[in-house]
């Protein structure tokens, strides 16, 4: 049986092994890009301006409630339409160009991974202790001041459980790219069980992939919480 | 004799919360090295106009004067908002509930303000503070955090944090309501001390001890108005209002 997991052309596990390495880059690639929108979205519904607010709240209500995969699609075919339109209306004889299928999944999963961050960076925001930041405001500190040298650190340690939840989410969510023909490791998971009819094989041997990548992130992420809580957790 | 330089001026503040009006117009002049407490029962709005004399709470009406600069208030709208950040930093404030900022350590609490309002180079600051907690008594807590003081010390802290920004007075929002009474001592010492430096210092408190002992005039609100107001001795021996006679009847 182990033949079957062997490297190279008899065996899948190169073509796993692949996979696996597309679905660790577009997670990585899809944090940045999500705690960014998450920001944004935190900011806009948190924002003393009205229509800021709307477009805050619309965003996390919008992609919250939508099928992620549904988003997916929304985003695949629907920027590259928006591409090929544009490449054509700059220069009219551009060939028809594909919207890559991992630039798809990275903006799919990242307003995904963002509107839940919002949610979880706003929640934290609004569990700071409102004293430290009137002393701060106390000694004539600005507000910008007061957000970067106050806030912000204190932040993390209130959003980083939640977070945390969402990048594991997210991690999993990868496996849908599989559908756009992005070569992840479900993808090649599921080209391998059609080629050998080995299902409960390659499928295990995803699982047990899957759960392995949850179990590192947890330990990292335990540890993280730790150095967040230093000088917190020791108390008198 | 020549008379002492006004430190802080605040004049007819009022400030309504919604329909409720909390302030009816009090006026108080603050010279160098006054020591103002400022008495009342719970909703006489003392801790409120503490707030509006650093805008901590933005009073509806009202003109107040820090060492020259003022900042006339109409209809809810401080008329020179830069002043804002000026006045507060010239004017310190220790919290009923301490306020450190959890996650730097007593030193770096202190030094905050220096470094990042007066933009002092991080050794001199870093000196200054240390001098500073040694003078509340704190020499070997510098480099905790808070949760690892105890209240007295992390009150402590907070007033060496007010000090180190080198201001023209202090304002103490009821400083030793959230301790333990065995630590209540340990902080009003220092606020003696610091009285005894003619230090400007105006305290909202309910140490009555404090009041009579240290301050060179007592304020009473009543209801958003000062009842009365003078020199400790001359209040407490006879009070000429029946609500004052009643407040130090009750908290004795």
């Amino acid at each position: 049986m182990f033949e079957l997991f062997a490297y190279g052309d008899a065996g899948w596990g190169d073509e796993i092994l692949r996979g696996l390495a597309i679905t660790v880059q577009l997670a990585i690639v899809t944090l940045p890009v999500g705690l960014f929108l998450g920001f944004l979205a935190a900011f806009a519904s948190l924002s003393g301006l009205r229509p800021l607010r709307a477009l805050g709240f619309g965003y996390t209500t919008i992609m919250r409630g939508l099928p992620e995969i549904l988003t997916l699609f929304v985003v695949y075919n629907g920027a590259g339409l928006l591409l090929n339109k544009g490449l054509r209306w700059w220069n009219p004889d551009a060939p028809p160009s594909d919207f890559s299928p991992f630039a798809a999944g990275v903006i799919a999963l990242g307003m995904v991974f963002g509107a839940f961050a919002g949610e979880v960076l706003r929640g934290a925001f609004q569990s700071l202790d409102k004293g430290q930041v009137e002393a701060g405001r106390a000694i004539g500190m600005t507000d910008r001041q007061i957000f970067r040298r106050i806030q912000l650190p204190q932040l993390w340690r209130f959003a980083l459980p939640g977070l945390g939840n969402l990048w594991i989410n997210m991690l999993k969510d990868t496996a849908l790219v599989s559908v756009i023909a992005l070569d992840d490791l479900m993808r090649m998971t599921k080209v391998a069980v059609g080629v050998t009819k080995q299902p409960f094989t390659f499928y295990l041997l995803a699982c047990l992939i899957y759960w392995a990548m949850c179990v590192l992130s947890e330990v990292v992420l335990a540890q993280m919480e730790r150095r967040a809580n230093r000088g917190i957790r020791r108390a008198v | 004799m020549t008379k002492p330089e006004t430190i802080l001026k605040a004049e007819d503040i009022h400030k309504s919360f919604g329909r409720l009006e909390v302030l009816k117009g009090i006026s108080l002049e603050a010279r160098n090295h006054d020591v103002i407490s400022i008495l009342g029962s719970s909703g006489s709005g003392k801790s409120t106009f503490l707030r509006c004399l650093n805008f901590l709470e933005i009073p509806t009406s009202g003109k107040v004067t820090v060492h020259g600069e003022e900042i006339l208030v109409k209809n809810g709208k401080p008329q020179n908002v830069r002043h804002i950040e000026d006045i507060r930093s010239r004017l310190g404030m220790v919290f009923q509930q301490f306020n450190l900022w959890t996650h730097r350590t007593a030193l770096e609490n202190v030094m905050e303000g220096p470094v990042q309002v007066k933009r002092e180079p991080n050794a001199e600051a870093r000196d200054k503070a240390e001098a500073l907690l040694k003078r509340v008594g704190l020499e070997d807590r510098m480099h905790m955090y808070p949760s690892q003081l105890s209240g007295g010390q992390q009150q402590r802290v907070a007033i060496a944090r007010a000090l180190a920004m080198e201001p023209d007075a202090i304002l103490f929002d009821e400083p030793t309501s959230a301790l333990d009474p065995e630590l209540v001592g340990e902080v009003l010492k220092v606020m003696q001390s610091l009285a005894a430096e003619g230090r400007t210092m105006i305290v909202v408190t309910h140490e009555m001890g404090f009041a009579r002992e240290v301050s060179s005039e007592v304020v009473f609100l009543h209801e958003g108005r000062i009842a009365e107001q003078g020199p400790p001795d001359e209040m407490f021996a006879n009070p000429k209002t029946e609500v004052f006679e009643r407040f130090i009847s009750k908290v004795k």
